[in-house]
């Protein structure tokens, strides 16, 4: 698909590193898509469920899913956050916190995406 | 989804033709914002959901003034269609005023504290809700956060219709008159109902500074 | 500087001797006569804050000496002739939102800060002292947002002096020194950032040419520290937190905690749950006292955040604790934590005074803390155990204190819980006595304590941490305690541990106390009025009703001209005034973090003020023309 071939060059274009690329900070991507306003900075919750002790959290898909596709109140971010971005941040909250459920790669994310029938982020990276 | 097939160029394109349909023609907002599934993410994402809210987007709330004083005494308002500030909305509006800590510090049913009381007029930024949208979104000066690119768009709204019921009290006089009998009434306080979006419709006698009447 | 006084033990005489009884170089004779500084090749070297401590005609730091006392050795003016008081001269700062600074005065100069607000916020005045003509005047650089930062009003707790130098705290977190002859700035440093919630209103101390500094924000989950500041070059020596690991904590092997359930590595991290130590709050908003010959600063630290203890099991240290640390380090030598998982926001940052008591036929180098917890504590201030705690107000919350183990003993049918309001709380949040300081008089052996009589109910709820906006989860409503008063001005005898006497007010209590060697004990009210009171009787001798509440503290010091003056800024705010000065519903009794409850009639007798008021005895003369002449 055209679209692919140019959005996979001007990933290379833009990026000035090697192509295996740095893994992005769980924390910053938590930051910077604002998963802080309704999660709480120590994961307390607020608008959205609490994340500390969590156990749902120990299933590392079903946090990819829900990033991906968020819920009636969470926004999706399949189209915002790239897999690596979505790994680091699914990671971050999996050990931050108390959480001790380990971290997610983003192959892991990927087959998600694949099992979920959602398409690749046109965008690189958040905002 | 519409947006996924097409490239950036042409997305951006259809973007700034969303704007200027929605310049022409003010108004059919109101159905927009009360349907709809996700919140959709904050501002800021290029996403291709912005042709659903050009009546509010930024180039037009930008027109809004937060003060009265225009020269040339001429009334410019903008014609905003504000999305439908109804109960429910202030009921979604109480629990973020206490989801963001709007509660911390302009305290339970908007008595005032660290920041300003909400619970009676005028606010210094103005009172209409296009105002204490761009009070939130923006912040102001002596330590109003800036919210907007924190809160998603909607949920300021919600947000928004709670902050005006807080202001609701029954009318007394047009100024306010301080003495050992005045005011008369107090709020029930907060611990002895349950948590409403209309605190103004329980009062009870001024207890100046004693215990409250439970 | 400090060696060539030890001969005379200046903070022994303090207590015991009328006179300090010196060997130092240029010591005053007479009474009154100016403090003379001179070196010894008879040049005039701008006075340290070790000389000053034990100077009676200067109140060199905002408790006037390193033991904190506010105790002043004049006694021109006294029982006997303080109904004659009035006043000299009055200055503006034009700032009108709470006034608590100390004014402290160096050689006839006057040096003030205003809160931070309007055209210029903290800013500093230098004023002479004979005259009230304006020297200089200081503004630091302004950050307005600073002011939705502070919890309790934008208040300034004072200035701090050495060598020719002030020290100023800034609201939004910066440290600067200023020359004192002209007020031009000679360094400022950032300490803290508003964007995590952090603000400064407390008075720094000098100890050993470091300027101590500590933070606010309990109420933002900004964690608490205490920094030490080069007075010189402005850069950063060290810096302590309150939570934390012991290498934060600044806890080695020197330190012994008075008791074992403080014992233990890293109890800083241990007593939380994962994390919430980074918004643990513990901050040292109040005052510093130093003991020389220990080489000790004591301090104590503030609430744990959040309000809600639910999100914080665990004893959260090291929050609501006192601290003793080396000054030059800054490494803790013990700590006491007063209020292990506070459930009710009893702050301890109060004052420690540092007092030789008898107790049971021993001299004990004690401490005496004026507990927020309405416990007055009396701690060995070598070792931080608890000799003696007892009751000063209407505590229902703390049965007693458990000497043996040295934790509160509880009343659980009080613990807070999501959800199910907690009826008549008592004392409410603001403690039974808050920040504001006491003072002790080696005269009548007595502390005078200005303090509130105050109870709530209190209901706490879910609450997310968002740096830079409240970590509270808490609706409060005060109300007046038992009786319907509010305040009280009470004269307590730690040895026997009992009221002596007390002035009961229909407000709180809210400025400093000030007790001389004329037997006179000062205070203001929030309804505005300063008064002078008989330190053995309590007998009211003297009062003065000013423009607005008072919520400053009192100092005294002499000038050139052979008079005693008394100095406290009229302008009522602060936590418990705010709604006087701030766009608060008195109609909305869960405002102010609940203080508006017990306030909401305040506006009725005063608004907010801005003024500076000196007073002194009439001049023999009739012409006031001396109290007019330019100063020499």
């Amino acid at each position: 698909m055209p679209h692919r071939v140019i959005a996979a060059l001007a990933l290379l274009s833009v990026s000035s590193v090697p192509v295996v690329a740095q893994s992005p900070d769980g924390a910053a991507v938590y930051a910077n898509a604002r998963c802080f306003a309704c999660h709480g900075q120590m994961g307390d919750g607020g608008v959205g469920p609490r994340l500390a002790g969590d156990r749902m959290l120990a299933i590392s898909q079903f946090v990819a899913a829900r990033v991906l596709l968020g819920t009636s109140v969470m926004p999706a971010f399949a189209d915002s956050l790239k897999d690596e971005e979505i790994a680091a941040v699914a990671t971050y909250v999996r050990t931050n916190w108390g959480n001790q459920f380990g971290d997610v790669s983003a192959e892991e994310v990927q087959a998600t995406r694949k099992l979920l029938g959602v398409s690749e982020p046109r965008t690189a990276g958040t905002k | 989804m519409v947006a996924l097939i097409f490239r950036a160029p042409i997305r951006l394109t259809l973007l700034l033709l969303g704007i200027a349909a929605g310049l022409a023609t003010v108004g059919p907002l109101s159905g927009s914002a009360q349907e709809g599934p996700a919140l959709g993410s904050p501002k800021g994402d290029s996403g291709g959901d912005s042709a659903q809210s050009d009546a509010l987007s930024p180039d037009r709330l930008i027109d809004v003034p937060i003060v009265n004083l225009t020269p040339g005494a001429v009334d410019v308002r903008p014609k905003l269609a504000i999305p439908n500030l109804d109960a429910d909305a202030a009921q979604r509006g109480l629990q973020y005023f206490t989801n963001f800590n709007c509660v911390g510090c302009h305290m339970p049913n908007g008595g005032g504290g660290m920041g300003p009381a909400l619970s009676f007029r005028p606010f210094i930024y103005g009172d209409r809700p296009e105002n204490i949208y761009l009070s939130i979104h923006q912040g102001r000066p002596n330590g109003m956060p800036a919210w907007g690119t924190v809160i998603p768009e909607k949920l300021i709204w919600d947000i928004v219709a709670y902050v005006k019921n807080l202001s609701q009290a029954p009318a007394q006089e047009w100024g306010t008159t301080t003495s050992k009998t005045s005011p008369a009434i107090e709020q029930v306080p907060k611990e002895f109902k349950p948590s409403t979006a209309q605190p103004w419709n329980y009062t009870q006698k001024f207890s100046s500074g004693q215990a409250p009447n439970p | 500087m400090l060696r060539s006084l030890r001969g005379c033990l200046p903070y022994a005489a303090l207590l015991f001797l009328t006179a300090p009884v010196c060997a130092a170089t240029g010591a005053p004779a007479e009474p009154l006569s100016p403090s003379d500084s001179r070196t010894s090749n008879g040049a005039e070297a701008p006075p340290a804050i070790e000389q000053l401590v034990g100077d009676k005609n200067n109140w060199g730091m905002a408790a006037k000496d390193y033991a904190n006392t506010r105790y002043s050795e004049l006694d021109q003016i006294n029982a006997a002739n303080v109904a004659q008081l009035q006043v000299a001269w009055m200055f503006s700062l034009g700032a009108v939102r709470g006034q608590e600074a100390a004014p402290l005065v160096i050689n006839g100069v006057v040096y003030v800060v205003a809160p931070y607000a309007g055209p210029n916020p903290n800013q500093v005045f230098a004023l002479a002292l004979a005259s009230g003509d304006l020297k200089w005047s200081y503004a630091p650089k302004p950050n307005s947002a600073a002011a939705g930062i502070a919890c309790c009003d934008v208040v300034s707790r004072g200035l701090a002096y050495d060598k020719g130098k002030i020290f100023l705290n800034t609201l939004d977190g910066y440290s600067v020194a200023l020359e004192a002859e002209t007020g031009k700035e000679l360094w400022h440093t950032r300490l803290g950032d508003i964007n995590k919630g952090e603000t400064i209103t407390m008075a720094p101390v000098v100890v050993k040419d470091k300027v101590l500094v500590g933070n606010s924000g309990g109420e933002y989950g900004a964690r608490g520290w205490l920094a030490a500041v080069d007075a010189n070059s402005g850069k950063i020596l060290w810096r302590a937190y309150s939570t934390g690991p012991d290498s934060e904590v600044l806890i080695g092997d020197d330190f012994k905690a008075p008791y074992p359930w403080m014992s233990g590595k890293d109890m800083g991290v241990q007593s939380w749950p994962p994390d919430k130590w980074k918004v643990g709050g513990g901050n040292a908003w109040g005052w510093i006292s130093y003991d020389p010959e220990l080489n000790l600063i004591y301090y104590g630290t503030g609430n744990p955040g959040a309000w809600n203890h639910e999100t914080r099991p665990g004893d959260n240290l090291w929050s609501c604790a006192i601290f003793a640390r080396n000054p030059d380090t800054g490494m803790a030598k013990w700590a006491y934590q007063i209020g292990p998982h506070d459930l009710w926001d009893y702050d301890e940052i109060n004052e420690n005074i540092l007092v030789d008591l008898p107790i049971d036929n021993q001299v004990r180098k004690v401490l005496i803390h004026p507990g927020r917890n309405g416990y007055m504590y009396v701690l060995d201030r070598a070792t931080g155990e608890v000799i003696s705690a007892d009751a000063f107000d209407n505590v229902n919350t703390i049965s007693s204190i458990d000497l043996k183990s040295g934790r509160p003993v509880l009343n659980d049918s009080l613990t807070p819980q999501v959800g199910r309001t907690v009826r008549n709380v008592c004392p409410a949040s603001p403690g039974a006595k808050d920040w504001q300081p006491s003072a002790w008089s080696p005269r009548t052996k007595l502390l005078y304590v200005p303090h509130q009589h105050i109870c709530m109910n209190f209901l706490t709820g879910d609450v997310g941490y968002i740096a830079g906006t409240p970590y509270v989860g808490a609706e409060v409503d005060m109300f007046a305690g038992p009786g319907g008063y509010r305040g009280e001005f009470m004269a307590w005898d730690p040895v026997t541990k009992k009221k002596v006497w007390a002035i009961t007010e229909q407000l709180p209590v809210w400025s400093g106390a000030l007790v001389t060697k004329g037997d006179v004990a000062f205070y203001g009210t929030m309804d505005r009025w300063f008064k002078a009171v008989d330190a053995n009787s309590g007998k009211v001798l003297w009062q003065f009703r000013a423009g607005s509440g008072f919520i400053g503290q009192p100092t005294t010091f002499a000038g050139a001209d052979g008079r005693q003056y008394v100095a406290i800024i009229s302008g009522v705010g602060g936590w418990s005034g705010a709604i006087a000065v701030a766009k608060i519903d008195p109609r909305v009794r869960n405002g102010a973090l609940g203080f508006t409850g017990a306030m909401q009639d305040l506006p009725a007798h005063t608004v907010g003020g801005a003024t500076l008021l000196v007073f002194a005895l009439p001049t023999n003369k009739r012409d006031t023309a001396d109290i007019a002449a330019p100063p020499k």
